[in-house]
């Protein structure tokens, strides 16, 4: 029979209490009047230190720490605990293969907690579907319309995006190319030094594609954290060769191919300031095709054309100089304006003209009964501009000559002022 | 060392069992392997015994990459392939504790064990099968040789079966 003492047995209950309600626990210690009981004693000091080591586990896995030592095998206590330990790790695990995109992870047989996890992994994986087709359908769009750069705003030869269309037409294989082929292009080179303000729109010649392009800019906010521009270049070749049709067509006489009277109304003015500036002599020669209405009442408007098509193109190659100004100026009447010419120039040029068209050999019988070639008659004019002359005075000098050229019988010349 | 075994040896259990069908409790699996491991030992001693034990399940291990695992590029979906087919054949819930890829060193556990969950409590591990099964399976993803050692069991008191794997 084992004696137990009341001391023992109190001893005993308040290592049990200490256990029980967590509080600072001292180890029962063998002596004399407790020897009989040593294994018991052993045990409560066992079962202490195991419910010890649980709390402390509990408490740093409830705080979130994993990677911590397990209590040893020999408490069995903490067993459940090792195993949530050991799902917890596994989530973590799981939880970075997530991360990095891999969403085919799932939890099993964690109850609610893996009916959560799983179903935010399939919201994720198919929120990721939308962004990536987003993302192509966005990248497609972006590389198919015209030339797009983005560029940091700090150094522009750094490019943070450079389209499809971009890279095939500037030749740039990598973004990270972008500052060798702006070395090379002169257009590059020209645009990422243009001082454009947000939404202004210029344009720019690419003398390397024989091109035409519109420059839109646009500042971004940050891209990488830092600020950007965008330069959207749009090719208006195509725009600026049929404003240059128009703007030529607005001056071209359709059928003769020479100036039109609104383009001669413009040089006039602008050669008779230029010569009265610079004290030069400005010559005009208004000519004339004789007999012309009658030419066309036999013949017809067909045949008409023609003739006026040939005594234009005559004109035409008979005068050199690059200044020199060929005009239709009425029906069948023709001007031609000769800066820095003095009257005798003017004459020889008119008098080259009028031997020129004679010798067309244009036939026309139309109010004579014998065939004659058509002729020009000519009136000439040249002044030296002063304060007080106009473009009008050179005009009008010349008209009173091609109207006395017409009385002195026609296929003539005439100089004002004889 | 070579082994001889084929796949095709397990036969056609569809054909061979048309109303039993493929299923067998757990307990008649334990029963086979727990007397055969004991008469091993009795014959040829504890150490022994574990040794074949182990071996095969190595064996059993690389047979089962190869027939039941699809093939994998990396260790993510490998892990995902495995969990998903031993879930599938009631064999074990696996999961990855630790994953040192690059010095190829990992802590796996395996709940509700074929070999030893709801053994009661011996002090000793006992899945020595499964660590061979473990080596083998490693061994036939990546080409290298692993040493899976049973750190944690039901019979020596945990509620999981914990693994250390390590390329040797």
């Amino acid at each position: 029979m084992i004696n137990i003492s009341y001391e023992t047995i109190q001893l005993l209950n308040e290592a049990l209490e200490a256990i029980l309600l967590n509080r600072p626990y001292v180890p029962l210690e063998v002596d004399d009047t407790t020897k009989d009981l040593s294994n018991v004693l052993s045990q409560v000091n066992q079962l202490a230190e195991c419910v010890r080591q649980v709390n402390t586990y509990i408490i740093d896995l409830s705080n979130g720490m994993l990677d911590i030592e397990m209590p040893p095998r020999s408490n069995y206590l903490a067993a459940g605990l090792k195993q949530l330990h050991s799902n917890l790790n596994h989530l973590t695990w799981q939880t970075q293969q997530i991360a990095q995109g891999d969403y085919k992870h799932k939890v099993d047989f964690m109850g609610d907690f893996a009916e959560a996890f799983n179903s935010m992994t399939a919201q994720l994986q198919e929120r990721e579907m939308i962004l990536r087709t987003q993302n192509e359908i966005i990248g497609t769009i972006f590389d198919h319309i015209e030339c797009l750069f983005i560029l940091s705003a700090d150094n522009r030869q750094k490019a943070f995006y450079i389209n499809g269309t971009a890279r095939k037409v500037f030749n740039i294989s990598r973004i990270s190319d972008f500052s060798a082929c702006v070395e090379n292009s002169e257009f590059l080179s020209q645009l990422i030094n243009l001082n454009m303000d947000t939404d202004m729109h210029r344009e720019l010649f690419n003398p390397d594609t024989n091109k035409w392009y519109g420059i839109i800019s646009s500042n971004l906010q940050w891209i990488e954290d830092k600020p950007a521009v965008l330069f959207y270049c749009t090719d208006i070749t195509h725009h600026k060769k049929r404003e240059e049709t128009l703007e030529r067509d607005a001056h071209i006489d359709p059928l003769t191919g020479v100036y039109n009277r609104r383009a001669f109304d413009v040089c006039i003015r602008r050669d008779f300031q230029h010569a009265k500036r610079l004290y030069m002599s400005i010559a005009l020669l208004i000519i004339d095709i004789d007999f012309f209405k009658a030419y066309n009442d036999t013949y017809g408007h067909v045949q008409g054309d023609i003739c006026l098509i040939s005594v234009a193109k005559c004109i035409r190659s008979s005068v050199r100089r690059s200044t020199d100004f060929v005009a239709r100026f009425g029906g069948e009447e023709f001007v031609v304006l000769l800066p820095n010419t003095d009257y005798e120039s003017a004459m020889k040029v008119a008098e080259k003209i009028r031997s020129a068209v004679q010798n067309l050999e244009i036939l026309n019988q139309s109010n004579h009964s014998e065939i004659t070639k058509t002729t020009v008659s000519i009136g000439v004019s040249a002044i030296l501009p002063t304060p007080g002359t106009t473009p009008m005075h050179l005009l009008h000098m010349a008209d009173t000559a091609l109207y006395r050229s017409k009385n002195a019988g026609r296929n003539c010349v005439t100089l004002a002022g004889e | 060392m070579e082994y001889n075994f084929d796949w095709n040896r397990l036969g056609d259990i569809g054909v061979g069992r048309e109303n039993l069908g493929h299923d067998m409790p757990v307990a008649v699996y334990r029963l086979l392997q727990f007397t055969m491991k004991d008469v091993l030992k009795y014959r040829y001693g504890a150490e022994t015994a574990e040794g074949i034990l182990r071996e095969a399940g190595f064996c059993a291990g690389m047979a089962f990459a190869a027939n039941v695992l699809k093939k994998c590029d990396n260790f993510s979906d490998f892990v995902e392939n495995l969990q998903e087919e031993l879930k599938n054949l009631r064999i074990g819930i696996l999961r990855i504790e630790k994953a040192d890829i690059h010095n190829m060193d990992f802590i796996l556990t395996v709940s509700e064990d074929l070999d030893c969950s709801g053994l009661p409590v011996t002090g000793e591990t006992v899945c020595s099968y499964d660590e061979g099964f473990i080596a083998g399976l490693f061994k036939h993803f990546t080409g290298k040789d692993f040493v899976a050692k049973e750190i944690d069991c039901w019979a020596t008191g945990d509620r999981t079966c914990r693994f250390t794997v390590k390329a040797e």
